[in-house]
């Protein structure tokens, strides 16, 4: 098990576009554990290759760790995802492990189908909407350097937060 | 030369202060008053600046400068714009309330609004953490909406809401309130 340190904003990792990976590559798969280590160590829903200092597009979600129980996939790890349709509007009050200060509401598709390889290779369509919708879109920007602080359009949107939940 | 920058004090923690600055907006308000507290080697942490339909609204928090400095510069500068500017110590030591209410009125408007829904939230304990209104005028009666966050004591949510269900229907407006979730990603 390798629990990696949460990088944090500003660091120049968080801003570079992440290069795609080969699914089935032992650095790949060893990336992917860090961050399921990572993740699972965290109170978030949830991260990016880039939050534990991996250039690599590889994110992990877990749904099921949502407050209130959603529709969703379960625990999902995705290579080299591509969002390939997105519909429709939602709002949702965001936190990301890496920008620890504050929370927005942000603006993004209701509903998103996804393009991904699975660890291995196996390539898989995702269709899913609202907050699992919204961690992917997440995770996504991430790997296009992309913060959800770059989604507030009102500096005012931003909210402090009270503290940062860890295990 | 090239001139020096004051630098952001880093190592001491000097005080903090509150500026208010309010009266008839115009062009060049925040240039004027950012200038002198970056002369005063200040540093502004935190902003909140808005219209209210002609009139120009500011509360700004500052670290370090010279009191006695900052007040004469901002004095001037007030006088000079044509503004109310006041200065004084801030709260130094504060826990931040992340909100887990949102609330939104709206109805015809009418006096007490604001009164009767903040008076029911206070009862509980609850805090308004921010606050705006509007009063949309051209529409075939004047309409008042409410948007509220606020962060409420959990045992007190279920009294709350039926007290703010029969505040919202003495008063006349539809009054909508939805816990505000938060997730880390």
């Amino acid at each position: 098990m390798s629990v990696r340190p949460i990088v944090l904003y500003p660091e120049s990792v968080l801003r570079q576009k992440a290069e795609p990976v080969d699914p089935s590559s032992a650095e790949t798969l060893s990336v992917l554990r860090d961050l399921w280590d990572t993740l699972d160590n965290h109170a978030g829903v949830g991260i990016a290759a880039p939050q534990i200092g991996a250039g690599a597009r590889i994110i992990a979600i877990d749904a099921t760790r949502a407050r209130r129980p959603v529709p969703n996939h379960g625990r999902l790890a995705l290579i080299n995802p591509r969002i390939i349709l997105a519909e429709g509007q939602i709002s949702f009050r965001e936190g990301c492990l890496s920008v620890p200060d504050f929370v927005a509401h942000i603006r993004r598709a209701e509903r998103v189908t996804i393009s991904a390889f699975l660890p291995g290779g196996h390539p898989i369509t995702i269709e899913t909407a609202g907050f699992e919708s919204v961690i992917l879109q997440h995770e996504i920007d991430h790997l296009d350097g992309m913060l959800f602080i770059d989604r507030v359009h009102n500096a005012r949107d931003l909210k402090p937060r009270t503290q940062l939940i860890l295990n | 030369m090239k001139k020096k920058m004051p630098q952001t004090p880093q190592t001491s923690h000097p005080l903090r202060r509150l500026l208010t600055v309010t009266g008839p907006d115009r062009p060049g308000i925040i240039a004027e008053i950012s200038r002198i507290f970056a002369k005063q080697g200040a540093d502004i942490e935190d902003v909140s600046m808005t219209r209210l339909e002609g009139n120009f609204a500011m509360i700004l928090l500052a670290r370090g400068g010279s009191a006695t400095h900052l007040k004469e510069q901002l004095a001037e500068a007030g006088s000079r714009l044509g503004l109310f500017v006041h200065l004084e110590a801030a709260v130094q030591e504060y826990t931040d309330q992340e909100p887990n209410l949102f609330m939104s009125a709206s109805g015809p408007n009418r006096v007490g609004i604001v009164s009767g829904i903040s008076k029911t939230l206070a009862r509980h304990g609850a805090n308004i953490t921010e606050m705006a209104t509007r009063l949309l005028a051209r529409t075939e009666v004047p309409v008042y909406l409410v948007r509220i966050e606020a962060c409420v004591p959990a045992e007190k949510w279920e009294i709350m809401e039926k007290e703010l269900a029969k505040i919202g229907r003495d008063l006349g407006v539809e009054l909508r309130i939805e816990p505000i979730e938060r997730a880390d990603l």
